[in-house]
């Protein structure tokens, strides 16, 4: 799936109150810059992280995006090797 | 009111892993740079891989992880780092804003004492309900001083949950105070030497009734080093003991009779593990040998008969030794009663002093006692007998786990075992044994109400017939409840028909259950079983979820796979 898709997709769902990646991680820019805009109103959100993307430091810039929303009462994080899971772009 | 959120973290993988490492410190980064409110944090390592279970690590060559720093604000009510500690970690506590006096915690779980002390004195532990340190595993004097501080909390009976470890320590001793009126104290542990003078039963006055006008008991579990000197002691209030609703004693070596007491206190136990071992004693006091005609020198405990929920557990690594901690108990009441005492100490009569005969017989003893709705049996060295499994007709067993080795010829033995035993209450089956065995039809074809069917069989070969056998059965007519079907083997007859099979039963079930779970296959380690994967519903069976209810004691082993739910898949008060 392209990059605007899951995005227009994802869009869809703006009163969202619970995420939950499940075995899908989300890209980095959905994750860093987006998620704030994609979902306004999240207050729960669960995110399985991988070592691909603690290595592109990806992990620091997901914290820093968590720490901007701030009606986020419950942050959930898997980190965990990648073992066969999809990825969205 | 601004919110306080929850931080949950899971770590993937044990910390022998080099990644599980890299997740660690960037969790504990990411935590000290948090800038919300937040009131809960928990950093848990979540599953285990099968071979993993009774993981031993040698302590004192573990390598060393280096320090990691936690920084904390004082909205902070919940502090969870739980794992196994495979490496030295210098964990350093500390508090984010320096004008706040300590921080108040409800919870406190951590994965090995802090090296310096004030990473402890930022915590006010008074108000503290849970305390876990099950995970700590140490034998460093002033590490174990530390350990000690931080259960002095327990004294302050605001602690619902308690569980620390014992395995390097090896041996705890029981101490039983009894206070008569004139407030005189009277000791009485287990290893007592046969030259000392002991109390006698006229001493003490019996029937021993837990009374306030007449004798306040108290126990306390003393914790020895190798070299027999007490660490320190563990308060066992009465008033305490009677509302525990789970107990854990699975890392406690020890044979007494005061145990008695304690089992008899136990009113609203709900689940007990423990290694069978526990249950036996030798009465020092008396000897029957004379009066009552029984082939053994020791009793067993009777268990309190409204428990539901038993697991057994022992990490025995060759069930032919002799107990020798027992024996040696056995030889001082030889001794002491030697002129009436009349057994004789032939091969014969050590043999009921094994390991192995002491399992077979407690298992035994077991059933004829109680009518138990969950049991678990996690013995991997020891090899089942069929007749380990006499439960009475009319039981009320609704799941049944065993980890232990299962002969090859198990299936000869099953109608047998049919037989004698109807499970018509059984829900959930699970079976784990690591060597081989014939997996044939009759494992389950009398299991017809059953829910959840999970044999791991890793040296286990599945034959053609058996395939066809589940094929021809494996319907929603005949299993009707059925959510779960694994089969883990090391090897299988043909895999077209596997296959085959596979498609068949999911047409079969996935229309009327959507979320139904069938999977055979050859076994893949980084799998988790229902058994070792924390977030199962099943561990809530034996293991009471976190409530105002309940009340646990837990004295494990550290690196031994607890039935326990993960902390954060449970509500903590708001």
């Amino acid at each position: 799936m392209i990059v605007a898709d899951i995005r227009r997709l994802l869009s869809n769902f703006r009163s969202l109150v619970c995420l939950h990646t499940g075995n899908v991680s989300l890209s980095k820019s959905i994750l860093t810059n987006d998620i704030q805009t994609l979902f306004p109103f999240l207050k729960y959100i669960t995110l399985l992280i991988s070592l691909d993307d603690i290595k592109n430091n990806l992990f620091q810039d997901i914290c820093a995006s968590l720490n901007q929303i701030k009606q986020l009462e419950y942050i959930s994080l898997v980190l965990q090797d990648r073992k066969g899971e999809n990825r969205i772009h | 009111m601004k919110n306080k959120i929850y931080l949950i973290i899971f770590l993937g993988g044990c910390l022998c892993d080099l990644n599980a490492r890299m997740y660690l410190r960037l969790a504990c980064q990411y935590i000290s740079n948090i800038t919300s409110e937040y009131k809960h944090i928990s950093i848990e390592e979540n599953g285990y891989e099968i071979k993993n279970r009774f993981l031993l690590i040698d302590i004192a060559e573990k390598p060393s992880f280096g320090s990691i720093n936690v920084s904390l604000i004082s909205t902070l009510k919940h502090l969870i780092i739980s794992f196994r500690s495979m490496l030295n970690i210098d964990l350093i506590l500390e508090k984010k804003d320096s004008k706040i006096n300590k921080l108040q915690l409800q919870t406190l779980v951590l994965p090995c004492i802090p090296s310096r002390s004030n990473s402890i004195d930022i915590l006010d532990l008074n108000q503290l309900n849970i305390l876990d340190i099950g995970y700590v595993n140490t034998k460093n004097r002033i590490e174990l001083t530390r350990l000690d501080e931080i259960l002095l909390s327990h004294r302050q009976h605001s602690l619902r949950n308690l569980t620390i470890s014992l395995s390097e320590w090896q041996s705890a001793r029981l101490v039983v105070i009894r206070r008569n009126e004139d407030n005189k104290q009277t000791t009485n542990s287990v290893f007592e030497n046969c030259f000392d003078d002991i109390i006698t039963p006229e001493e003490i006055e019996k029937p021993i009734i837990f009374d306030q006008s007449n004798i306040i008991n108290e126990f306390s579990l003393e914790f020895l080093d190798d070299t027999q000197s007490s660490i320190f002691q563990l308060s066992l209030n009465y008033s305490w003991l009677n509302k525990l609703t789970n107990l854990n004693l699975t890392g406690i070596h020890c044979h007494s009779i005061d145990f008695k007491y304690i089992f008899d206190s136990l009113y609203s136990l709900r689940s007990l593990s423990l290694s069978p071992c526990l249950l036996f004693y030798i009465d020092q006091f008396e000897c029957y040998c004379q009066t009552i005609s029984t082939s053994h020198p020791y009793q067993i405990h009777l268990l309190n008969k409204n428990l539901l929920s038993l697991n057994l557990v022992s990490n025995i690594s060759n069930p032919k030794e002799l107990c020798s901690i027992f024996h040696e108990q056995y030889k001082l009441h030889s001794i002491r009663h030697s002129s009436i005492h009349q057994h004789l100490n032939n091969d014969n009569f050590q043999l009921s002093f094994q390991y192995e005969y002491l399992i077979h017989y407690s298992i035994q003893q077991i059933f004829q006692t109680l009518d138990l709705h969950h049991l678990s049996i996690r013995i991997p060295n020891y090899e089942f007998h069929i007749d380990d499994l006499n439960i009475e007709k009319s039981n009320h067993l609704q799941t049944l786990v065993i980890d232990v080795k299962i002969p090859m010829t198990f299936h000869i033995k099953l109608a047998r075992l049919y037989s004698i035993n109807s499970f018509n209450y059984l829900r959930r089956f699970i079976l784990i044994s690591e060597n081989n065995f014939e997996l044939t039809p009759l494992l389950i074809d009398r299991f017809h109400t059953l829910e959840i069917i999970e044999i791991i069989s890793i040296n286990s070969h599945l034959n053609r017939s058996t395939i066809n056998y589940l094929e021809k059965v494996l319907k929603p007519n005949n299993y009707p409840n059925l959510n779960t079907f694994r089969f883990w083997i090391g090897s299988v007859d043909a895999k077209h028909l596997l296959k085959h099979l596979h498609k068949t039963i999911r047409l079969a079930f996935e229309k009327l259950k959507p979320a139904f779970q069938f999977d055979i296959s050859i076994i893949n380690q980084t799998r988790k079983c229902i058994l070792y994967d924390n977030t199962h519903e099943i561990h809530q069976d034996f293991h009471s979820l976190l409530s105002i209810h309940s009340n646990q004691l837990s004295i494990i082993y550290p690196n031994f796979l607890n039935y326990k739910p993960l902390y954060s898949e449970q509500k903590f008060d708001k």
